[in-house]
């Protein structure tokens, strides 16, 4: 009876097999058909096999939380003395549980997804229903056949091996989630890509259902990568957030590509462009986000975060070759009908400026493709090739810089061509910019890239603060009193003004990198007890060591004094596991920057500290929130504008907005 | 065992899947999401015209132009 829990999982997982199989084919048949009645039920298949997906998470869940040691995923990942949320948290600590929570997140999001698209015609739903489930079948037959999670020891330990140190913190309740569910879900716009492609509706029609879902793996990947980052900062111990890890990687470029369609799709909504480039997108992030489920899953690149050589690999080759090929085939069958209504009328407008950023954001996927890839590719002919961070920063540097000029000009643009008003509003933006590069030169800094990134900046925060004054003066003079007029316009034009805070958060963000990288100061001090040493303004006096057992682990705590407040900087031991030790880093954060202390070693009663003063790295974290914010702000409930009333006619205009029908 | 809990499992999900078939259930009218269409759509871009030569994007002319080129 020990194995009964293990027997239920699988069999949720079979019967979700099952019901994933029968919802595709019921799906293809139904919109080859046009039988609404047969997507009907193949999207319940599908809802059912979503609920399957959940009751094996479940039985996990429980058998995690109950020490069922019988379990090898159990024995393999927690032990007795781990704490419940990171029991909870091993769900997806090892390779066949984030399999299976990868799966039940892309069947969560899926779900709601078809149930929403529904109405949106027969054939478009019952293809998106179709592919959703063959994707999901996919991954049911790894978690089935290749790596479940309900595998049984034949003799059942007393307790387990524990979960990996590193993964022992708080960011990873958080991060991981996120991430996972992010890049399981952009399979869901994926589907309706290539329903649309296979139904022939080429239309807005398939943008409005994709918008949503794809603006939802785009937030999700978005919180994922800077809980990432926050995670790698306050844990790892070298003194930064961002390494160009081949992992990294692979998590940003579906988010970069999704970012390039979230905007092009506004191109493709308000003039009939781009169709077969938006296509595009939604394929190449999904495609992307299979390939760094690869490159994790396989281990065939070096990185923290790759799980162990699998034998999944070859699985997910094979996967991400017959999306490129089934997605490419129906791209090239449907390339006659997937020209644009109209051409693009002139490339200074805001769709050639969406254009751009969508051709800048490409590129940058492209270098960053190329140098994850490259000791892939430079194997195969000879020594294997690695590059650094240097290269990412000295390729993505421009592309960056290229960016942030368009985000201070291309809300500025006028749709289908720019004349020559636009050019008078130039003068905020450059002026603003223009300003902060008088103001870092007089406040003595020479650094070429904060000259150039910190402008820029400050250029496009004067075009987002700009275009709220425009608006609220324009709702103003239709409706009068300020606050009142500011909360109707932002309310119905909640799209346009939370991407404007969505840009601010960016800028934000942005600024943040580029001051904690172009101004970070780092020194290596050795110290004995009741010796000081003053970095970067900062004095501090080192206390002596402690050492504090904790559970199963030991830490080594060297106690610092910085005027009233002591910093503990520690590493912690675990004998249990091998001993593998983990840094505690000491942080001491404020509005301008961070004093970050790692304990580097003792000996003889001396203690190496490494330490690290960060400006702005708080900015990252706010900035990356204002631009959660913004998008939840103008994205959540209905869209669709009301009408403005009591309309003033302008001088010049030949019919006031108040007598339209 | 595990197949015999799985097979339970399908039956349990069976009615859930194939009510609509039991009930005849009838589809409802597609409603086909997309862009403004008639006159919200001409509206919508007039206030945008009304917008952009608030806001500078656009001269008095050029907006007049515009409004002469919507359909």
């Amino acid at each position: 009876m020990a194995a009964f829990p293990a027997q239920a999982g699988s069999a949720l997982l079979l019967a979700a097999l099952v019901l994933a199989a029968c919802a595709a084919v019921l799906s293809f048949q139904a919109g080859a058909a046009g039988d609404a009645l047969l997507a009907r039920v193949g999207r319940r298949a599908y809802h059912a096999a979503a609920v399957a997906v959940l009751g094996s998470t479940a039985v996990l869940v429980a058998a995690l939380l109950g020490h069922d040691f019988s379990l090898a995923y159990v024995t393999e990942h927690t032990d007795r003395a781990l704490a419940w949320p990171l029991l909870v948290a091993a769900l997806y600590g090892g390779q066949e549980g984030s399999l299976l929570y990868w799966t039940l997140a892309m069947s969560a999001v899926g779900a709601i997804a078809l149930a929403a698209a529904a109405a949106s015609g027969t054939r478009l739903a019952a293809y998106a229903t179709g592919f959703l489930a063959a994707i999901t079948c996919f991954f049911l037959v790894v978690l089935v056949f290749v790596a479940s999670p309900f595998d049984i020891l034949s003799v059942t330990p007393s307790d387990g091996l524990g979960l990996n140190p590193v993964l022992r913190d708080g960011g990873m309740l958080i991060h991981p989630p996120f991430l996972l569910a992010g890049f399981s879900s952009f399979a869901v716009p994926f589907s309706f890509a290539l329903a649309a492609l296979l139904a022939g509706r080429h239309d807005s029609a398939w943008i409005a259902q994709t918008r949503r879902v794809a603006l939802l793996a785009w937030g999700l990947q978005g919180v994922g990568l800077t809980l990432g980052m926050w995670w790698a900062y306050h844990v790892l111990g070298w003194g930064g957030y961002w390494g160009w890890d081949p992992v990294e990687n692979v998590a940003l470029m579906p988010w970069l590509v999704t970012t390039a369609y979230l905007h092009s799709a506004q191109v493709q909504e308000r003039r009939g462009q781009l169709r077969a480039w938006n296509l595009g997108l939604v394929i190449l992030a999904f495609l992307l986000s299979v390939f760094g489920t690869f490159i994790v899953r396989s281990g065939i690149l070096p990185s923290v975060h790759t799980f162990a050589v699998s034998p999944l690999g070859p699985w997910y080759f094979g996967f991400l070759g017959v999306a490129v090929v089934v997605s490419g085939a129906l791209l090239a069958w449907r390339s006659g009908s997937l020209r644009s209504e109209r051409p693009l009328e002139a490339a200074v407008s805001r769709e050639g400026a969406f254009l751009a950023q969508n051709l800048l954001l490409v590129t940058l996927t492209a270098a960053i493709l190329w140098g994850t890839v490259l000791p892939l590719v430079s194997g195969l002919f000879g020594s294997q090739l690695v590059v650094g961070p240097s290269y990412f920063e000295r390729v993505g540097g421009p592309l960056f810089v290229l960016l942030l000029a368009l985000l201070a000009v291309g809300p500025l643009v006028p749709w289908r061509r720019a004349g020559s008003a636009w050019r008078r509003l130039l003068r905020w933006p450059l002026g603003t910019a223009a300003a902060t590069l008088a103001a870092l030169l007089a406040l003595g800094s020479r650094q070429p890239g904060a000259l150039i990134a910190l402008p820029l900046l400050a250029g496009g925060l004067a075009t987002a603060l700009l275009e709220y004054a425009r608006g609220t003066r324009f709702a103003r003079r239709r409706q009068g009193g300020r606050l009142q007029a500011a909360g109707r316009v932002a309310a119905r034009n909640r799209r346009r003004y939370g991407a404007h805070l969505a840009h601010i958060g960016i800028i934000v963000a942005a600024a943040g990198i580029a001051g904690s990288h172009f101004w970070q100061q780092e020194q290596d001090v050795t110290l004995r007890p009741g010796e000081a040493a003053t970095v970067a303004g900062y004095h501090l006096l080192y206390l002596g060591p402690e050492e504090r057992v904790s559970g199963d682990h030991r830490n080594l705590v060297a106690r610092l004094g910085l005027g009233g407040e002591v910093l503990e900087p520690a590493r912690a031991l675990y004998p249990s596991l091998g001993g593998q030790s983990l840094t505690r880093v000491a942080i001491r954060s404020n509005a301008t920057q961070d004093l970050y202390v790692v304990l580097a070693g003792s000996e003889d009663g001396a203690a190496s500290f490494h330490v690290f003063v960060n400006p702005m790295v708080t900015w990252i974290w706010a900035g990356a929130a204002l631009l959660i914010v913004g998008v939840l702000l103008g994205n959540l409930g209905r869209i669709r504008p009301a009408p403005l009333r009591g309309a003033v006619p302008r001088p010049g205009l030949a019919e006031p907005a108040r007598a339209l029908p | 065992m595990t197949w015999l809990l799985a097979t339970a499992v399908l039956l349990v999900g069976a009615p859930f899947v194939l009510w609509p078939l039991a009930r005849h259930w009838q589809p409802q009218p597609e409603r086909l999401p997309g862009p403004e269409d008639g006159p919200d759509r001409r509206r919508l871009e007039l206030e945008e015209l009304d917008l952009d030569l608030d806001a500078g994007r656009l001269s008095e002319a050029e907006a007049a132009q515009r409004r002469r080129e919507l359909p």
